[in-house]
This record gives structure tokens, sequence and C-alpha cells, in this order.
């Protein structure tokens, strides 16, 4: 067959080269076509691939350490480092949350666990018990105040709108006592009026271990500032010592505050809070 | 010696914790740093009428005074209403201003201060003067220190007598 001979027209040729490809190709076609049923059918197909797949991933679950366990390190790693605030930031709330639930928990077992303890143990029906067990602190209370004691540091005596200082008292003494009274008070104002709580009173501030108790009258209030933990007949009892110096050293005009009032209520603070015990 | 409690108010940025900090500890800071909530400090001030331990609260900026919460002016025996001269904003509410807190607290004095003096001409601040319907009791400068000594010097002796 000659395809280049100048006899045939080009319908011919073209003819010709068809029936040359229909020789040589339709082997390779009918193949081609079968492949391309395989692959629309999706039951052929899985049938086919599906083995292959799962021996892939029968190797990778015996093999995935070794084949990406240090890429998979490095991406974790890196990412890990590059979000540390977020993570602190994400995780922190939960933990603190969770670490108070179990410290206030183990506390209660500990408290009930002593209560148990002693009620079993001691004469209960003896006139001095009974009377301590009905007016008196609680067991746990005393065994859990002996463990961490309430020692007190600062007493400030505060007028209760200016924030100006009527006296204070210091184991050590600290920076301005006038300034620390005015930030008290505004933090006070601050938080009674953000949160819109009427005529009620800030009475505590705490940070970690130390503890500002604000123990408030009409015209002055009392700051606290003190360590360790305190049970609440021994903040019953503090109040009432608060009451009591003021009924015997404070003034009933303190309209014009100035340096003869703060010291002499200052002089007076020192005397009675430098051997103060909180449990007496 | 008398102690009183000072109140220190007016919009954000006519410079109160400047004149605060120029007045207490003589310094004068150029960057702005707005004041969260309130600052307290304290001044000795020899006046011819005895010594007055002056108690200054810089309280943050608020475009009305109506925002400031009530109890922080409970108490204060001055309130001294700052404005920026060159900023028309900071006085454009200062008679509504002005009578709000006087409406609060009936018994304190009130002082009008015009700050910023180093920004304006002589010319300027006397057409502010004339615009502002209300008397201005002093025009100062935190960043030069002018007149900000006067302002509490003027104002404790007052208090004192």
């Amino acid at each position: 067959m000659n395809l280049s001979s100048s006899s045939t027209s080009p319908e011919e040729e073209a003819q010709l080269l068809e029936q040359l490809r229909q020789v040589l190709l339709s082997e390779d076609r009918e193949e081609l076509e079968a492949i391309r049923a395989m692959l629309e059918d999706e039951a052929q197909l899985s049938e086919k691939v599906s083995p292959i797949i799962r021996q892939h991933l029968a190797f990778l679950k015996e093999n995935f350490r070794e084949e990406y366990g240090i890429i998979i390190e490095e991406i974790v790693s890196k990412k890990l480092s590059e979000s540390q605030d977020e993570i602190v930031n994400m995780i922190f709330p939960k933990l603190n949350t969770i670490i108070k639930k179990f410290i206030t928990a183990q506390f209660q077992i500990l408290k009930e666990g002593i209560d148990t303890q002693i009620k079993t143990v001691q004469n209960r029906f003896s006139p001095k018990n009974l009377f301590s067990r009905f007016f008196g602190p609680s067991d746990s209370d005393i065994v859990l105040s002996q463990l961490d004691n309430p020692e007190v540091h600062e007493v400030y005596l505060v007028q209760r709108e200016s924030g100006l200082l009527l006296g204070s008292y210091a184991k050590e003494k600290n920076t301005d006592q006038d300034v620390i009274a005015g930030m008290l008070t505004a933090i006070k104002s601050f938080a009674e009026d953000a949160f819109n709580r009427g005529k009620e009173d800030l009475e505590m501030i705490q940070y970690e271990n130390y503890k500002i108790f604000l123990h408030n009258l009409p015209s002055y209030y009392f700051a606290v500032a003190m360590t360790g933990s305190i049970s609440t007949s021994e903040k019953e009892n503090l109040s009432n010592k608060l009451i009591t110096f003021a009924q015997e050293n404070v003034p009933f005009d303190i309209a014009n505050v100035n340096s003869t009032l703060t010291n002499r209520i200052s002089t007076a603070l020192a005397k009675y809070f430098a051997h103060f015990n909180i449990q007496e | 010696m008398l102690s009183k409690k000072v109140i220190l108010t007016g919009s954000f940025g006519v410079g109160k914790t400047s004149l605060f900090e120029r007045f207490i500890n003589n310094k004068f800071e150029n960057k702005y740093l707005t004041t969260i909530g309130v600052k307290v400090g304290k001044k000795l001030v020899n006046t011819p009428n005895g010594d007055l331990s002056m108690m200054i609260w810089d309280i943050a900026g608020e475009v009305a005074q109506n925002k400031v919460p009530t109890s922080y002016f409970l108490g204060t025996s001055g309130i001294i209403y700052i404005f920026d001269v060159s900023r028309p904003s900071t006085y454009g509410n200062l008679v509504e201003d002005l009578a709000y807190l006087k409406s609060i607290n009936k018994l304190t004095t009130i002082k009008v201060v015009g700050n910023k003096k180093d920004l304006v001409t002589e010319a300027e601040l006397k057409t502010l003067q004339e615009k502002i319907s209300l008397p201005v009791n002093l025009f100062t400068s935190a960043k030069t220190g002018e007149n900000v000594e006067k302002l509490f010097l003027d104002f404790a002796t007052e208090m004192v007598g």
C-alpha cells in the first residue's frame, strides 16, 4: 500500500489511514475501553483498588511512627511553641477551677473527718463541751485555724466618702498610707458603682494568701490586711473588736480630718493591734 | 494639719494626669497614656493660712461628666475641671458639666482651668475666654509648668482659709 501515491485523492488517503489504524490499534482500543468501563463502574474500581489501599493502610498502621513520626513531632512542637500564650490562656482558667474545686473538696473532707473524729472521742455530755458545742467555734474551725494562723499586718481607718485616712497601724512601715487609703476607697467606689449593687458594700479584696477585710460603718470603714485562714467565727470576732475599738476611740465628729485626729487614732490602733490575737 | 480631697476631672486627653504629675512629682511625660479608673496622690502644701495635706484624685477622662461614677465625687472639698485650650470639643460641654458637678456636690468649690497654654498664643487665649460664657480661673501648661504651682497653692489656701 502506497499512501503517498499521487493517484489517490485526500479522502481515499484518510480512509486508508483509518483502515491502517483499525488493523494496528484495535487491540489497544479494546483494552482502553475495558479500563474506562472499569473506572466508571464504582464496584469494579473498588474491587481493584481496595486491596491496594488496605495493604497501604496496614503498612502505615505498622510503620506510621517510623515514616511520619519525626515530621508530625516537628509540626506539633513548632505549633505549640508558636501558640504558647494562647494555650496557657485557654488551659489556665479550666485548670484553676479544677484545682480550686479539688482544694475546696479536700478541705471539706478534712473538715468532716476532723468533726467526726472529735465527736467520737470527746465526752460530748460534759457541761463545758456542751456549751462550746453550741456557742463556740466548730471543732474543724479550731483545727484548721491552727494549721494556718491568721495574722493582722495592717489596719486602716478611712473616712468613707472622701477616702481620707483617719488613722492606721502597720507592723512594717510601707508606702504612703494616705495614698493606700485613697486607692482602697477608689477601688471600693469603683466596684460598688460598676456592679450597681445599690447600698451594698465591698467586704473583701483578696489576692493569693493576702486578704483585705473591709468593715463598713456609716461614716468610715476599717480595712484590715491579713494573711492566713480565717474562720467565720474569727471573722465575727474581728468585726466585734473593730466595733469596740470604734466606740472607744473614734469621735463622732470626723468631718474635719487633721493630723491631731489621725495621730490620736493611729496611736490607739497601734496599742490595740500590736499584740492582737484574732482567736481571743 | 488638715487633709482635703481634690478631684481633677474633664474630658480625656486634656492633661489631668500631666498636671497631677507636674504638681506632685515635678515631671512631664510627652507620651499620652490614658488613665484607667483613678490614680490617687498626695502633696503637702504650705499656704499662708496653714499647711494642707492635699489628696488628689486624678480620674479617667470622660466626654461628659455624668459618665463619671458619682461616688468618686463624694466627700471632695474641691474639683478642678480641666479643658484643653487647643481642642474646642473639650470645653463644648462646660456649662452642662459644671451644672452637673454643682448638682451632685453643692458645697464643693469648683475651679475651671484651661490647660496646654503653651500650644496657643495670648491672642487666641483672649478670644477663647470671650467665647466661653463662664470665667476660666487659670490657664496652665503642664509641659512648661506655668501656673501649675499657683493653681494648687491658690486652691489650697482657699480651702484652709
